[in-house]
């Protein structure tokens, strides 16, 4: 099992370590080449342009609190001054393309991308100090997440019932995180049903997700002893079609009316379709997915659902797997971290709203943490 | 074996995963690595096509055996699979298959294709002009006149010029791709309309206090999406002190923008922390359990 976790700890550190010298040089370099963040923008305005900048703002602004009123006069005051605000960037642009242009160095590091990197630095830390700690035995928490503790329930329903299982995975292909989540859930069920000898059915819209699925199931089905009970035609493809695929399904469910029915994965249209087929058939249903549109419509019509993070987090409460856990651990904290900076950030803005708070320069403080932020 | 099915993805995602981070952050002056970014997700399409022969494999098994041994619902499966090689051969014959289009002289005689490609008529070619990018721009003139005895001229592009038999191969192929792959699949996507109801439904029945809650902002929500909405909130206006605030549009326009947002925003922080976080464990070789086995 720790074949390459041994080595890739090591490779773990010196990622980090390459990508903090990286930066740190990239930055260091880009703000010795580059005197202006925005590579379209020339070194080319003057005191002259810079006082012409401040009236279009200015007839801009006006415009903006005129429309605001809705009143016709404003508007057409409103129209003149962007009127004559063109005028001027016209000006400003012929003044600008006679100005010498100083030439752009390349950049090697992406600034624009820095928060990106930040918060993949500090997610990186947190996990690994705690997947450190969680595999020198220190014991973490995790609190209890109904709809994976419903799946062991679920399959003996099924298998009392003497009806089968049927597992999809989402419609997206194996580049989609939530199909990787959906796939690593859908091991953990096929061990179970292996356990219990019920069927598994598990149509697939992608090719490439059903040869992964039917390895990940023959496997489980392996370490349970039981490859005799293995069924590759049941993990089978049906089509890349959204809507072809649900009719497809939705036969399937029709048919041999399965007892227990997963929707685990990315899913869009199609999620509230198949979630009432499988009400109709009176199955115990248990769905997760990381897509905000869809969670209303599994929320009003399964038994479970995984919200958002669930989905990702479903792995390490399955497995209990030290490494997989602390890594869920660490990932809790950068959330207390982006708490904190939402509630620090509220507390700032609202401050620097009131009197008190322009007097002592919350204002000024607010603007540069959301800046900061960004 | 265990090197071939274990250790060698592993290691092919720690290469491309790291590779990929770097082309991510990289700037402008490192144009190789940052070509990556453009390039790798080509290399996945790419992929992912040889996977459809795949699929199409699988699929004609899968129908044969269930044809083979007589099971549940095997009627269903001749219908596939006659559809199934019957698109695919009307697709490919009816491509552009140079073998099946004669050369486009002048003064001879085509069959032109509508736009919507369901009807064509046959045409006579008046003049052939070559663009700048080498496509060709051919002058028709229809070969029969209309009722008020016009003939209808029009420049029309080379897909759209056919022989007999390759205009009524065409025109199958859109029609069952327009009548019936189409069709059945806005009957799917309708039936939502549906489903949406019976769920929400079940949703709105009061059983606890948050369904409580949920049934009166759902209302709310509603009611505010709707002319009703705005009389009703003119009715109220009646009402002494709170009459003003109760505006139905105004809570709705509340409701969507301020908690609706708020729970939104928190669970795609979540979700995104998770994708970050999945993805780390992935290219560390942390989470294995896709592989097969345990994690």
């Amino acid at each position: 099992m720790s074949v390459l976790w041994r080595p890739s700890r090591g490779l773990f550190f010196l990622f980090i370590m390459a990508l903090c010298l990286v930066s740190t040089v990239a930055l260091y370099a880009q703000s010795e080449v580059m005197p202006v963040q925005n590579p379209t923008v020339t070194e080319s305005v003057t005191s002259e342009n810079s006082a012409e900048i401040n009236n279009i703002k200015n007839a801009e602004n006006k415009l903006d609190s005129k429309e605001s009123n809705l009143s016709e006069k404003a508007l057409s005051e409103g129209a003149e001054a962007m009127a004559s605000s063109e005028d001027s960037i016209e000006s400003l642009n012929s003044d600008s393309n006679k100005a010498p242009k100083i030439p752009q160095k390349p950049y090697y590091f992406e600034s624009s991308r820095s928060s990106t990197l930040a918060v993949i630095l500090v997610l990186l830390i947190f996990v690994a100090y705690y997947t450190f700690q969680a595999q020198r035995g220190r014991e973490m928490f995790i609190r209890r997440i109904s709809g994976l503790s419903a799946i062991e329930d679920a399959v003996g329903r099924a298998t009392e019932m003497g009806r089968g299982v049927l597992y999809v995975p989402g419609i997206m292909d194996m580049d989609d995180i939530q199909t990787i989540a959906g796939v690593t859930i859908l091991g953990h069920v096929a061990r179970k049903t292996a356990e219990y000898d019920t069927d598994l059915y598990s149509p697939m819209t992608r090719s490439f997700v059903m040869s992964v699925a039917q390895e990940v199931v023959k496997q489980a089905y392996m370490e349970k002893g039981r490859i005799d009970a293995y069924r590759p035609d049941r993990i089978n493809y049906l089509t890349d079609d959204q809507f072809g695929y649900v009719a497809g399904v939705g036969g399937i469910m029709m048919r041999d009316k399965p007892a227990a029915c997963f929707y685990l994965g990315t899913f869009y249209a199609e999620s509230l379709i198949l979630a009432e087929t499988g009400n109709s058939i009176g199955a115990i249903q248990i769905a997760g997915t990381a897509e905000p549109s869809q969670i209303p419509f599994f929320v009003a019509a399964c038994d479970y659902t995984l919200i958002g993070e669930e989905l990702f987090a479903a792995s390490a409460y399955l497995s209990k797997n030290p490494r997989e856990v602390g890594s869920l651990k660490g990932q809790d904290m950068v959330k207390i971290v982006i708490i904190a900076a939402i509630v620090f950030g509220t507390i700032l803005v609202t401050l620097s709203k009131t009197p008190v708070g322009e007097r002592l320069g919350f204002a000024t403080a607010a603007t540069t943490f959301m800046e900061f932020l960004k | 074996m265990l090197f071939v099915k274990r250790t060698l993805p592993l290691l092919i995602t720690f290469v491309s995963g790291i590779i990929m981070i770097v082309a991510f952050f990289s700037g402008p002056a490192l144009p190789r690595i940052k070509s990556l970014e453009e390039i790798f997700p080509q290399w996945i399409q790419i992929i992912m096509t040889f996977t459809m022969i795949l699929g199409a494999f699988s699929l004609i098994r899968f129908n044969f055996q269930k044809i083979a041994r007589k099971q549940n619902g095997w009627g269903y499966s001749i219908v596939l699979l006659v559809g199934f090689f019957g698109m695919a051969t009307l697709g490919m014959v009816s491509g552009s298959w140079a073998k099946f289009d004669p050369e486009i002289k002048e003064n001879s005689t085509f069959m032109c294709l509508a736009e919507n490609k369901l009807t064509a008529v046959e045409v006579n070619i008046k003049s052939i002009e070559t663009t700048k990018d080498g496509g060709k721009i051919i002058t028709v003139e229809n070969k029969i006149p209309d009722k008020d005895g016009n003939v209808f001229t029009r420049k029309v592009s080379t897909d759209r010029l056919k022989t007999p038999i390759m205009s009524k191969i065409s025109i199958l192929q859109q029609v069952l791709f327009e009548g019936v792959f189409k069709s059945a699949q806005s009957t799917m996507f309708a039936l939502l309309a549906f489903f949406v109801a019976s769920a929400s439904f079940r949703a709105f029945r009061i059983k606890s206090k948050e369904a409580g809650l949920l049934m009166f902002s759902a209302f709310i929500v509603m009611l505010g999406n709707v002319p009703l909405g705005n009389m009703v909130s003119k009715l109220w206006t009646w009402l002494p002190f709170i009459g003003k605030y109760l505006d139905i549009v105004v809570i709705k326009e509340w409701i969507i923008s301020y908690p609706s947002s708020a729970a939104q925003s928190a669970i795609l922080i979540g979700a995104m922390l998770g994708y970050i976080s999945s993805s780390l464990k992935i290219i560390f070789g942390v989470e294995r359990s896709h592989l097969g086995g345990e994690g």
